[in-house]
């Protein structure tokens, strides 16, 4: 991305915007003649799409869980381990429920044969807050099986048992594990149709206490199994041609010799699609190095300034997605309103593990070890590569080294599969670091025009955001509604304004379809639209020269939810103390950002060498409800925050030539330890129910780094990454 | 061919190329503790030790170790199961989350407290700044290695 220049933007009485400081004039409108009823129907569609209202399905506890004569009792899920720590915290929650010491549960990834079925896969920071209710009453259902049973084994009224740590007790003594109530059980298990009493809050032994995460003694000793590690008998490595540009699709092919080359086992040449498998990686990739591929490349290649130009926020397009009061008065508006446009670049995910599948197609099942965050669809992809029923494919879960929205596709699953279908073995794909920069999908770019006024008494009259970006969530489900509706629930997570505006606010979303892949990044939209909103937020304080937190403070509704926010923010600021002075050439920038039930405000520290932008600490508050485990949200939080500001200060994915701008760490680089901040992180929530955690704490990281720079230095930075002038 | 690896022998075929050390071990070897990221020598994911030394193996020709000692992550901790000081230390910090850069940070950070027995803050970020972690535990990963130092410290007083 250019790294233009800031424009400010100043609206009159009469409804027009002036540049300041340069020739360009642009006009912005607001997006009065939006038909109402499309926002209705948004607001109905994101209504129903909204992760945090879908439950886990409804599963037996005989599927749930499996208790062993040993006493030990397995946790089915099928939640995808990328690092998030989602097995300990689910452990946690079936522990408590059970009434079973920590040592006798153990937490297993079902594959999608297992009954265990989750079709939203592992994402959107939903698995704690999706699964939550659900598992305890599939734990506390499992009790009441076991205790019925106990009572029937022992010939004893089930009044007169008493449970603790997986033993149940008679009155007269006698005793029977689960696991051996289990052993001597004969026939079906009758599920009770009634949901079961769960226990208090009070009496929880591991949730809301920090429990030792339950993958990490095989990730420091290197005995875990990523996709990228698993290797089968008798196992073929496949190579699999892919484009040098975007948009270039094969003209045609001739194989030469590359079936009769060394350890050649299979040579595909279909429609769209090129591969070898062999007996080495080396060999597959020389043997389909030798072919001849001729790529239809565009007509026209796509460049970086064409993206950029799509991604560009026209009055007339977009989707009114918020509108209260009458946010059209600013037009008539008497005092001082200002305009600023930001904008966020395209990165990619950068997940350490190079994505990684192996499946062996057979005439009887399909068995596929993918990384993965939806098996599920995983399963759909390949069974539809090769002309199989879904039904047919088994799709094993393994550990993902970094997902971050990249594991969603089935591309990979539909490459191994196809060269297993013709090899009639299985065959592992594993993509090189290039093949993953050139070839995956990006965080979309966003541009973004805030517009806002405040009045005498520091309040917000009127604030709007209009926002344009490429596609996330349409991409990967297509069919979705917002196909015919014209915006894209993912690119918006985060670009509703949730202070409250005296006259009126509205929020317009501008759908651009890009000729490039963009999707699913960590948080979605909410890193762009933080950084928009929050940095906007403190060019309105500065308007009326007041503090950014009091400024804050004073215009979030007094709701629950506006509480929770301001909470979060006295945390926060109390934290780092926000308000004593700093040691010379340092200064401090607030932000705040709401995601997925999770209320999170960051403060971050930042000083100035030459151009470069240091960030010192950052400190955070979150309130994420009701926590399970504490050190898990510290850990998501500390990862968010140096994701964030690994995308403020650096990273930026460029289109060159018409192709990716970099294939590599040396050209994209990432955060390193020396650029890392310290991190003070307060938890704050509490309640009864659980929010996410996966991507909530990116949101406010690059507002606040931005908000500092321009305390520390006067430059309103306004596109990413932060460049000081 | 030979390799020394943990202290035991595997024997390679000579196929007259040099490829990578972290091929042989990863797909040749099934040693697949030690972890591939970017195949340049930028990530540091592949870091092993050759003599004591760590190394990017992705950008080490097998031929240029012949005879030399290997050391991965598997062979870090004790042969009776004792782990290393900079294991035990990253899991006393709840260090790592999806894990895939850990084998390459804990070896790094091994050999950096076999040659620094009392690091500085400014020396662990140093020896520890050419170890990506997308997943962001830089911070915990500079407590890690001053606890590590100091559980090495007690071990060996």
């Amino acid at each position: 991305m250019t790294n233009t220049p800031p424009k400010r933007w100043r609206v009159t009485r009469r409804g027009f915007l002036i540049g300041l400081g340069g020739a360009s004039v642009l006009t912005l409108g607001w997006a009065v003649g939006l038909p109402i009823m499309r926002m209705a129907i948004s607001e109905m569609v994101e209504g129903t799409e909204k992760p945090y209202s879908r439950g886990a399905p409804k599963v037996s506890p005989t599927v749930w869980f499996t208790i062993h004569a040993d006493n030990k009792i397995t946790l089915n899920v099928q939640k995808i381990e990328m690092g998030q720590g989602i097995l300990t915290a689910l452990a946690q929650i079936a522990a408590d429920e059970l009434d079973i010491a920590w040592e006798r549960i153990s937490v297993h990834m079902a594959n999608t044969g297992s009954g265990v079925d989750d079709a939203n896969g592992t994402g959107n920071s939903e698995s704690v807050v999706s699964h939550y209710l659900p598992l305890r009453q599939a734990a506390a259902t499992l009790t009441i099986m076991l205790k019925t049973e106990a009572a029937r084994q022992l010939g004893v009224p089930i009044e007169n048992l008493s449970i603790k740590d997986a033993s149940i007790t008679a009155s007269d003594g006698r005793s029977l594990t689960y696991g051996s109530v289990v052993a001597a059980h004969r026939g079906d298990w009758l599920v009770p149709k009634e949901a079961p009493m769960l226990k208090l809050n009070s009496t929880f032994r591991y949730i809301g206490k920090s429990q030792p995460r339950v993958d990490l003694p095989d990730k420091v000793t290197g005995k875990i199994i990523y996709g990228h590690d698993m290797r089968l008998p008798n196992m073929l490595w496949g190579a699999v041609a892919r484009p040098l540009k975007f948009g270039a699709t094969i003209a045609s092919v001739d194989p030469k010799n590359a079936a009769s080359m060394p350890g050649v086992h299979t040579v595909v040449v279909e429609q769209g699609f090129v591969g070898v498998a062999a007996e080495t990686k080396t060999q597959a990739q020389t043997a389909l190095n030798a072919m001849d591929i001729v790529w239809q490349e565009p007509a026209i290649l796509i460049t970086q300034q064409a993206i950029e130009d799509a991604v560009t926020v026209d009055p007339n397009q977009g989707v009114v997605i918020q509108h209260d009061g009458d946010p059209e008065a600013i037009l008539h508006f008497s005092s001082l309103v200002i305009g600023q446009t930001y904008r966020t670049p395209m990165a990619v995910h950068a997940h350490l593990e190079p994505q990684a599948a192996i499946v062996d197609v057979r005439d009887d099942g399909i068995d596929a070890w993918v990384s993965t965050q939806v098996p599920s669809g995983m399963a759909s992809g390949i069974a539809g590569a090769i002309g199989r029923n879904a039904s047919q494919v088994t799709v094993h879960p393994v550990f993902i080294g970094g997902g971050f929205g990249r594991r969603l596709d089935a591309t990979l699953g539909a490459e191994a599969a196809r060269l297993s279908a013709a090899a009639k073995r299985p065959v592992m794909i594993q993509w090189s670091r290039a093949e993953e920069f050139r070839n995956g999908y990006v965080r979309p770019p966003t541009h973004h025009v805030m517009q806002g006024s405040v009045n005498e008494e520091g309040f917000i009259t009127v604030i709007a955001h209009h926002q344009a970006s490429g596609d996330v969530l349409l991409p990967i489900f297509p069919g979705l509604v917002g196909d015919i509706l014209g915006w894209d629930i993912g690119a918006v997570r985060g670009a509703k304004l949730f202070y409250t505006a005296k006259v009126g606010k509205q929020t317009v979303a501008q759908r651009v379809k890009l000729p490039i892949a963009t999707s699913f990044w960590r948080g979605l939209g909410l890193l762009a639209d933080g950084f928009a909103i929050e940095s906007f937020i403190d060019e309105l304080a500065k308007t009326v020269n007041m503090d950014p937190l009091a400024f804050r403070l004073k215009n979030l509704p007094d709701t629950p939810f506006g509480n929770r926010m301001k909470r979060v923010l006295q945390a926060v600021a109390d934290l780092a103390k926000w308000g004593t002075p700093l040691r010379a050439g340092r200064a401090y920038g607030i932000a705040c950002s709401a995601d997925a039930g999770t209320c999170v405000a960051q403060i971050a520290e930042v000083s100035v060498s030459g151009n470069i932008i240091n960030v010192h600490h950052v400190y955070a508050a979150v309130d994420a409800g009701l926590v399970i485990n504490p050190d898990g949200v510290k850990a998501q939080t500390e990862g968010g925050i140096m994701m964030g500001v690994s995308s403020t200060l650096i990273e930026e994915f460029l289109v060159v030539d018409g192709g990716a701008g970099a294939v590599n760490f040396d050209k994209y680089p990432l955060l390193r330890n020396s650029q890392a901040p310290d991190i003070s992180v307060v938890i704050v929530g509490d309640g009864d129910a659980p929010g996410g955690m996966g991507e909530p704490p990116i949101g406010p990281v690059a507002g606040a780094i931005g908000n500092a720079v321009f305390a520390l230095t006067g430059q309103r930075l306004t596109s990413l990454p932060l460049r000081l002038i | 061919m030979e390799l020394t690896i943990n202290q035991k022998t595997y024997p390679i075929p000579d196929n007259g190329d040099s490829r990578p050390l972290l091929l042989v071990l990863r797909d040749e070897l099934n040693l697949t503790g030690t972890k591939i990221g970017c195949g340049a020598g930028i990530c540091g994911a592949c870091t092993v030790h050759i003599d004591g030394v760590p190394t990017r193996s992705c950008q080490t020709p097998v031929n240029s170790v012949l005879g030399k000692k290997i050391r991965t992550i598997e062979g870090l901790a004790d042969t009776d199961g004792t782990l290393h000081p900079v294991q035990q230390a990253f899991l006393d910090l709840q260090v790592p989350q999806c894990g895939w850069c850990m084998s390459g940070q804990i070896m790094t950070a091994a050999a950096f407290i076999d040659n620094t027995t009392t690091p500085t803050p400014e020396q662990i970020i140093t020896a520890m700044d050419k170890n990506y972690c997308r997943c962001g535990t830089y911070y915990r990963i500079r407590q890690a290695v001053a606890h590590a130092a100091t559980l090495k410290k007690e071990a060996t007083s």
